[in-house]
Formats: structure tokens, C-alpha cells, sequence
């Protein structure tokens, strides 16, 4: 019996075809050699089964991946980057942390950051693992801010750009907070602090004490150290969380400063805000409004460190001014925005602020508001506005740039 | 009797001699057009897949790619690859012929991919869970030892995402994809015991063993029914090993099997199609999901589309977004001139009548306006983008299938109690594909079934016609040819014209067996100039008759087979 043929006939031919088509130079690809669909699949099967390779993520998915937490504002384990602002006028700060958990849902978190501008901070926080499903959240913490260089005006929405000086400021405090959440929608909130202040000069020419007296900023170079308690209330139904297009907020607290030393600088302060969002046609325009009312009070001969006055200006509030450009006992603020929304995690602002600073609780009106207005961009992500970036004018400042991360209300 | 080799090799010399003047004026194709098994409805993973490796997809990177990148072959307009030589897509590990292949009854698609009636009742065991990600979950063991997912309804929206996602899981089952097994189903705290090795990673946490307090807080998160049981969804474990996504774009590299990049395969490109009917915005890499199988000791890896829940009127986590289905979240083009419009672009979905529920959550009301090609997902999906009109088609001959009975069955399987629900989604169905059947079936050349009689009669289908989305054309054009099958080349023989979709086959037809006649269809007066671009089908002479062994719908672009028309002689 002959042996059988270990390729089929018509294989043969082809073969044959493509010798004498090579000399022909003919082309003749690889294909040739198939005699059905499914050789043909299968070849490429083969050919692909020799280039395979183990998945490995492309340099650009490494990153993304390493950062993907930051990025999402997970919050870290280990030691990690950080970077934001230290305290108001500081610029931006660089720093690192160290996060940890402990007990399931307890962590310690410890962090440092030197700013721009010279600021430094140390902060460690100590938050308690959850209690009462969650409603109940426990939390201890220290902190250190050290700001060399601090701007003050004098008192009153009437100061003058032109006195302009600056103080050392620096605050120690230690510290635990409560807040219970027994609802989505409404907080309660308690603190108590020790808190140690140092306000001291410059050591330049500008520095706080060359240009005003202790009449004009009470406690001038006084180290204050309180024993700060408080408790606050709030209703936030904005809906979504993070980023709002409607719904509004209602808060309202009231902080107690003990003084522990010698001085005659204990106060109290009570602020309340309400902010409003009215959605139009599904929040492609929304109208937000703001008030805010902040008051400080004495018992009889005491005052208010100039340095813990209400205060207006910056990214927050009369967004034209810088930080701190005003201060006195008391601070009324109003604001408006137009914003749309030109994407999803982009919205834009057209705003106005205006408020004023009054050293009487009953000068709190409508009368002789500092204003400003101004246009923002800004950059959203699911746990709220990640960039701010807004150009603001007013009668002291053709244009100011912020750019800043959190919301301005 | 063996031939002798010299006999053999003076057969070829002599038809070599024979080819060669045809050789050199035309060019020549490597491969004949078709093989003697085409075509094929069935395609095997040849190669041993046993070496693929689990790996993890970065939903972050993913969506920035996609976003801002434009991955895939950037060659547009290339014919799909993965399709057999009638324009079909064949049974794969990536898809099963169903709707539109074979006859599916009310009950078989009701069913769906369903196996039981869903995890044995009694204790289940939870062996992990998730607390991160879009929605909470956690992985069962039932008492009879499978494996299940399970996912909750948001609080306060009772059925809005289970329902979708059983719902949607049918639909597409019916339409050939691979998916999970999912039932609505029912559990109550006291029947979930934790094993003993189950563990957790909160965000920003470690992995950690699961506890009871982590159940109870992920319970938090999900709604709970009056009489304190939870309605979830349960999704049955797939069979294999959990391999990691697929991406719609390229080829999965430690597959030796997978050697068509996926954005021109026609089953991820004709899902646009089913994504926009089902609002399925969040067709997504991290949506799918391959399994390595083996089968008859032979390892493959098959494709799935997994988690629905995020369909219809359901973001999973809330009522959909009325942006979503009509922009991507970021459109950079689209941002800009809406900055400077300052609110007064006003985009359509912004007046749309919408309908709002608690058990269905979200859908437009009205689609007097929508556009099937204005749909867009939550963020661009490569194969969608390189969906061509003969993709389209291929996926709207899908939807036909699905009649408002049908329609009207498998909205029944989300079990939602409100009749005014069902009768909402019933005609959010009914409507997309109405729009979907009317836009898809009639801009491509819409012929169909092309069979050529043993006494060449030629009849045909016209599917816009048969679906009653178009009117019928004045007539049809046929031009016919010879077909040389090895050179790939077509020589006229005749054209006629009918009025009807049946047509007598002109003299000098081949008779031969194994000789080749193309047919090219085209509509005369149709409502689209879709119509006057001829189809392709392809016949072969067979013992029996007249085999159809090539269509194409469409047969230009990159990837397209060369069709070298050679003209008669002139006589004069």
C-alpha cells in the first residue's frame, strides 16, 4: 500500500505554480498555500500566536495609575505628595504627608508644607474610627502655622491701600472636634482648641507697629493664647455634593475665645450663611446667591485681636481685593453668580461681591459696600471644584488673578 | 492510483504556460476571492490561550485616552475585518449568532442567558466585597457553591438600576453578545454570613478581613424594602478565569487568537447602535470583561459585555444625567464655544420633555428629535467611532427582530411594579428603534438574502422595504458577471432591470460547477443614494444549485477586497 500523500494534490500544484511564478516574478503571497477559510484563519492565528506578549501598561498608564488616587482625591496611604495654601496671602505651598488607618476606619495623618512666600505649617490629625455607622465623627489635631509676613489696612471698610503694613503671625493650637451627620442633609458641630497665638513685628519698615497704634489694632504685638470652643449647625441640601446646581446651604456658628493669659482680648463671634441656588433650565444657567454675617461681641473692656477680626477680601469674598484688605468687628458680605456650564466638569462664573467691614454691629446695612465683580473658570471634579481660576476687578485692583482650589461659595 | 510526480509537475508547467498572459496585464490577487468553505459562520480560536494573564484596567487612564487621545487605526472608513464573505458576523468567542440567524421566540429571549432561577435561597456567603467603584456590591457563594454579584438599587430608587441592567442584559443576549447570567433576586441581612477569608479595601484604606459593620455600611448605601429585604441583582459568576476588560481598540497582546484590532470588528462597531437604543452610555472597556475557557482541553479567551446597570434611565448610582447619551463629559471644541456663549449655546437635551421616576429614573419622553448619530457615550469608544453605514445595518438588521411584543416581554423581566414604568421604557424601546430602523436600514444599500435559483432566478430582499421604514424603489438595476474567482476579476455579461426584487438571470449564464456569477444590486429610485450603490453577492455553482458565497453591502474602503471589472471587447 503506497504511503499516503502528506500534502493534498492541488498543494502540489500550487507549490509547482510558485516556483516557476517566482522566476517569473510573479508575486505569490503566503496566502496561496491556504485551501480554505479556516486555513487562512488559523494561519493568522499563528502568526499572531508567535508576536504575543504579556500585557505590560504603557508608560502613560503607569502614571495615571500611580496618581490615580491623588487625582480622585482618595485619601492617600503612606507618604505623599501635597501641595495647596498654608494660610491666606501665603501663596502656594509644597509639602509631604505621611496617612495611615488604624482600626479599620480610624487614621492619623501628618503633614508639612513651606509656601511661596515663606509660609510654613505642620499639622497632624487623629481622626477616631467611625462611630455610630458612621453618623458620629471623632477627631483630634494639632496644628502650627508660621506666616512671617501678613498683611493688615487698619480697621474699617475706610482704610486706606496706602497704609498698608504687615505683621508676624503664628498659631499653635491643639485641639478635637465632634460632628454628628443623622441625616444626609444636616451637620452638628462642636470644637474645643487651646490655642496659642504669637503676632509680632516684621523687623522692616512696614511692619504693623511703625504705622498704627494699639487704638488702631488692638492687641498690636500681644501673644493671645484662648481656650476656643464652638458649635455650628448646618442644613446643605445642594445637590450634587460636591459641585452644585441647586438647593442651598444654611449654617450658622458661634465660637467662643476664652483668653488664658493676661489680656483683655476674649470675644465671641457668631456667623451665619446662607447660600442659594436657583437652577434654570436644567442648571445650563444657574443664579447663586450668597449672604454672610459675621459679628464678634466683648464683655465690657474687652476687645478683639486685630489679627482674629472678620475680615474681607481674597478668593472667598469681594473677590477684587486682596486677602485680609479689610477688618473690624464685624463683616457683612453679598454675592452673585451667573454661572453655565460649558461642560461637564467645567463651569464659568460671571460674579459680583460686595460687603463691608463696620466696627458696630448696627452699621451692618447695605450702605457703603465695597464691591467687585469678576469672570471664573472652573474645574470640577466629583468631589467638588478641584481649580478655581478667576480675574476679579474692583476700585482698588484693574485685574486680579485667583487661582485657587474649593469653591468661593 | 498516485499521479506520478513528473505528470504533476508538467500539469502546472502547462497551466502556468496557460495563466500567464492573464497574469501579466491584470493585477493579481494573492488568495482567491473565496475558499471552498465560505461562507463561514463559525470561527475557532486555534491557538492555545493558556498563557494569558489577569490584568487590571485604569478606568482613569482609560477614559483620558479615550477622551483626548483617538487610539485605534487611524485609517477611517476601513471595511470591517472580522466579517464572513456574506457581510455576517460569524459565531465566535466574541459573539453567538441570534436575532437576525436563526428564529427566537418570546420565551427564549425572556430567558436569556439564564441557566436557574438564580442563587439558591438560604444563607449566602460573602467572599468579598466592593466598596469603591460606581455602585456597592458584594460576591456570594450560595448554598448550592455558585459564585454570584450582587448590586443594589440606590436609596430611594427602588429597581431603577436592577431592573435596567436584567433588563438590558436580555437584549443583549438576543443580540449574540456574550453576558452574565443576572436575575433580580432578594436578600435579607440575616441570610448574609461573611466567610472567613472575605476581605475589603475601602478608599483610601487598606486591604483589609470584611466585617459586619462593613456590611452594614455598604448596606447604607443600597435601598431597602419596606419588609427589610434588599431587591438586587444577581449576577452568576461566568465560567473561566477572569482575564481584565477589553478595549475597544487594538489587540489584546498576550492573545494569540485575537489578531483583528477590535475597532474593526463589526460586533463592537454595530454596538453603537444597540448602546444608543439602550442608552447604554457607559459602553466602556471597563464594562467588558474576557474569561479564559477551556474547552474540550482547549484554552480560549471569550468576550463579554458585563454591567448593565448603568442603561436606560439608570446612571446606577442616580437617575441618568439628561446630558448623557448627547454629549461626551468632555468635548474641548464643544467647551470653548460654549464659554464664550455665555449660556445662550443652548444644547437640545436642555429642552427635551423628560420622564421621571423613582423606579426607572430618567429617559426622554420624546424623540421626536433624536438623531441615532448624535448619540454619543459617556466618553468616546473607539470601535463606535469607525462604525461605517454597512455596520449599522448589519446592527439594525439586529433590532428588527425585536417586535413590540418582544419588546414588551422583556421589559416585564425588570419586574417593576409600576405599570406606568414598563409602559414608559416599552416606548422608549419601540421609539429609538423605530428611529434607529428608518436611519440605519436605509442609508446603506438595503438588499438582503440575495438567492440565485438553480434556474437563475435571482430574488432578493429589500430589508427598509420589509421593515416598512422606506418605500420600495421604482426598480432594481442588476448588472451580471462572469466572476474569476482566482484572479478576482469580473467580466459583464448583462444588465437588466425589474420593477420587483425577483429577476430573470440573462443568457450566458455560467453553468459549470464551481464557476462564479456576480450580481450587483442596486435600487432605482430609492429614497437614499445609498440605493444606487450596488451590492455585491457572489454565487457559486454548485451541484445543487446556486450557492450564495459573497455579499457585500458596501464593498469600498480600506480592507475591501480589489474587484478588477474586465471589460468585453469590442466588436466591430
Amino acid at each position: 500500500m503506497p504511503a499516503p500523500s502528506r500534502r493534498p494534490q492541488p498543494v502540489r500544484h500550487v507549490l509547482a505554480l510558485c516556483l516557476l511564478a517566482g522566476a517569473l516574478a510573479v508575486p505569490c503571497g503566503p496566502a496561496a498555500a491556504q485551501e480554505t477559510r479556516a486555513e487562512e484563519f488559523e494561519q493568522k492565528q499563528e502568526a499572531r500566536a508567535a508576536e504575543v506578549a504579556a500585557y505590560y501598561p504603557s508608560g502613560a498608564e503607569r502614571v495615571i495609575s500611580s496618581i490615580e488616587d491623588f487625582a480622585l482625591g482618595v485619601a492617600p496611604i503612606g507618604f505623599y505628595p501635597w501641595f495647596g495654601n498654608i494660610y491666606p496671602t501665603g501663596w502656594l505651598a509644597f509639602g509631604a504627608g505621611y496617612r495611615n488607618v488604624y482600626a479599620d476606619t480610624g487614621s492619623v495623618n501628618i503633614v508639612g508644607g513651606w509656601s511661596l512666600k515663606n509660609f510654613k505649617m505642620a499639622e497632624a490629625t487623629l481622626a477616631a474610627p467611625e462611630l455610630a455607622r458612621g453618623t458620629v465623627k471623632l477627631q483630634a489635631h494639632a496644628k502650627w502655622v508660621d506666616a512671617p509676613s501678613v498683611p493688615f489696612y487698619g480697621l474699617s471698610s475706610e482704610s486706606s491701600p496706602d497704609d498698608k503694613a504687615f505683621y508676624f503671625y503664628r498659631e499653635a493650637s491643639v485641639g478635637g472636634r465632634a460632628d454628628i451627620e443623622p441625616v444626609e442633609w444636616f451637620s452638628l458641630g462642636a470644637h474645643v482648641d487651646y490655642l496659642d497665638y504669637t503676632n509680632d513685628s516684621t523687623d522692616k519698615d512696614d511692619s504693623v507697629e511703625r504705622l498704627f497704634a494699639p487704638a488702631g489694632a488692638p492687641a498690636l504685638l500681644v501673644d493671645p493664647a484662648y481656650v476656643r470652643t464652638g458649635v455650628s449647625a448646618a442644613i446643605d441640601w445642594r445637590e450634587p455634593p460636591g459641585y452644585s446646581g441647586s438647593g442651598g446651604l444654611y449654617r450658622a456658628e458661634f465660637t467662643n475665645y476664652a483668653q488664658r493669659n493676661d489680656g483683655p482680648y476674649s470675644f465671641r463671634q457668631f456667623e451665619a450663611e446662607v447660600v442659594q441656588l436657583i437652577p434654570i433650565l436644567r442648571a445650563n444657567w444657574v443664579i447663586a446667591l450668597r449672604g454672610m454675617v459675621t459679628t464678634t461681641d466683648t464683655d465690657a473692656g474687652d476687645e478683639v485681636p486685630y489679627f482674629l477680626m472678620p475680615s474681607l477680601g481674597g478668593s472667598r469674598n469681594l473677590r477684587g481685593y486682596s486677602s485680609f484688605r479689610y477688618r473690624d468687628r464685624h463683616r457683612i458680605i453679598w454675592s452673585a453668580e451667573y454661572r453655565w456650564t460649558p461642560a461637564r466638569f467645567l463651569d464659568m462664573a460671571i460674579f459680583y461681591d460686595a460687603g463691608k467691614v463696620t466696627s458696630r454691629r448696627s452699621d451692618l446695612d447695605f450702605d457703603g459696600l465695597k464691591s467687585s465683580y469678576g469672570i471664573g473658570m472652573r474645574f470640577l471634579s466629583q468631589q467638588g471644584t478641584a481649580l478655581r481660576i478667576e480675574l476679579a476687578r474692583s476700585k482698588e485692583s484693574n485685574l486680579r488673578l485667583i487661582w485657587t482650589a474649593g469653591a468661593a461659595f | 492510483m498516485r499521479t506520478p510526480r513528473s505528470v504533476v509537475f508538467a500539469g502546472s508547467l502547462t497551466a502556468l504556460a496557460l495563466a500567464a498572459p492573464a497574469f501579466a496585464p491584470a493585477p493579481r490577487a494573492a488568495a482567491p476571492k473565496f475558499y471552498s468553505d465560505d461562507p463561514v459562520w463559525r470561527e475557532v480560536d486555534t491557538q492555545d490561550a493558556s498563557g494569558v494573564e489577569p490584568r487590571e484596567m485604569n478606568l482613569l487612564f482609560e477614559n483620558l485616552e479615550n477622551l483626548f487621545a483617538t487610539p485605534g487605526d487611524k485609517v477611517r472608513g476601513v471595511r470591517a475585518q472580522n466579517i464572513n464573505t456574506v457581510d455576517e458576523v460569524p459565531d465566535s468567542s466574541w459573539f453567538t449568532n441570534r436575532a437576525g440567524h436563526r428564529r427566537l421566540t418570546v420565551e427564549e429571549v425572556v430567558r436569556g442567558a439564564n441557566t436557574g432561577d438564580g442563587p439558591a435561597p438560604g444563607q449566602w456567603t460573602v467572599v468579598s466585597a466592593k466598596s469603591d467603584g460606581v455602585t456597592p456590591g458584594f460576591t456570594v457563594r450560595d448554598t448550592k457553591g455558585d459564585i454570584w454579584f450582587i448590586k443594589f438599587d440606590p436609596p430611594g430608587w427602588r429597581g431603577m438600576a436592577t431592573g435596567s441592567e436584567v433588563l438590558v442584559t436580555k437584549i443583549f443576549w438576543a443580540l449574540g453578545y456574550h453576558v452574565p447570567e443576572n436575575h433580580v433576586s432578594h436578600l435579607r441581612r440575616e441570610n448574609l454570613v461573611i466567610d472567613d477569608k472575605a476581605s475589603i479595601r475601602p478608599p483610601g484604606a487598606r486591604q483589609r478581613r470584611l466585617t459586619e459593620d462593613d456590611i452594614e455600611a455598604l448596606l447604607r448605601r443600597a435601598d431597602k424594602d419596606e419588609d427589610g429585604s434588599y431587591r438586587v441583582v444577581a449576577s452568576k459568576a461566568l465560567p473561566g478565569k477572569p482575564l481584565g476588560g477589553f478595549h475597544f481598540h487594538n489587540v489584546r497582546s498576550d492573545d494569540p487568537n485575537d489578531f483583528i484590532r477590535h475597532e474593526h470588528r463589526r460586533e463592537l462597531r454595530g454596538y453603537r447602535a444597540f448602546a444608543a437604543w439602550t442608552q447604554h452610555v457607559d459602553a466602556k472597556a471597563t464594562n467588558t470583561l474576557d474569561t479564559l475557557v477551556t474547552e474540550d482541553g482547549h484554552a480560549f479567551v471569550r468576550h463579554h459585555l458585563i454591567d448593565f446597570g448603568s442603561t436606560l434611565g439608570s446612571s446606577a448610582t442616580n437617575p441618568r444625567e439628561p446630558f448623557e447619551g448627547a454629549e461626551h463629559v468632555v468635548e474641548p471644541i464643544e467647551a470653548g464655544k460654549n464659554i464664550i456663549s455665555f449660556g445662550f449655546r443652548i444644547a437640545p437635551w436642555r429642552t427635551v420633555p423628560l420622564y421621571r421616576s423613582r423606579e426607572i429614573g430618567r429617559i426622554w419622553a420624546s424623540h421626536e428629535d433624536w438623531d441615532p448619530d448624535e448619540w454619543k457615550s459617556r466618553t468616546p469608544n473607539s470601535a463606535h467611532l469607525r462604525a461605517r453605514h454597512d455596520d449599522l445595518f448589519w446592527a439594525a438588521s439586529k433590532m428588527r427582530v425585536f417586535d413590540d411584543a418582544m419588546i414588551k416581554a422583556i421589559v416585564e423581566t425588570a419586574e417593576w411594579h409600576d405599570p406606568r414604568s414598563r409602559e414608559a421604557i416599552t416606548r422608549f424601546l419601540i421609539e429609538r428603534r423605530d428611529i434607529i430602523l428608518r436611519k440605519y436600514l436605509v442609508e446603506a444599500n438595503p438588499v438582503h438574502a440575495p438567492a440565485l435559483a438553480a434556474d437563475g432566478t435571482l430574488t432578493f430582499e429589500n430589508l427598509a422595504v420589509a421593515s416598512g421604514v422606506a418605500k420600495a424603489p421604482e426598480g432594481y438595476r442588476i448588472q451580471w458577471h462572469r466572476f474569476d474567482n482566482a484572479a478576482q476579476s469580473a467580466t459583464p455579461i448583462a444588465e437588466t432591470t425589474v420593477g420587483d426584487t425577483r429577476a430573470a438571470a440573462p443568457e450566458g449564464l455560467p453553468s459549470g460547477a464551481g464557476q462564479y456569477v456576480l450580481a450587483q444590486i442596486s435600487a432605482v429610485g430609492g429614497p437614499n443614494e445609498a440605493w444606487a450603490e450596488p451590492a455585491h453577492a457572489y454565487f457559486r455553482r454548485e451541484a445543487s444549485g446556486w450557492k450564495l458565497v459573497g455579499f457585500e453591502r458596501q464593498p469600498e474602503g480600506e480592507g475591501a477586497s480589489p474587484l478588477v471589472i474586465r471589460r468585453p471587447p469590442i466588436r466591430r
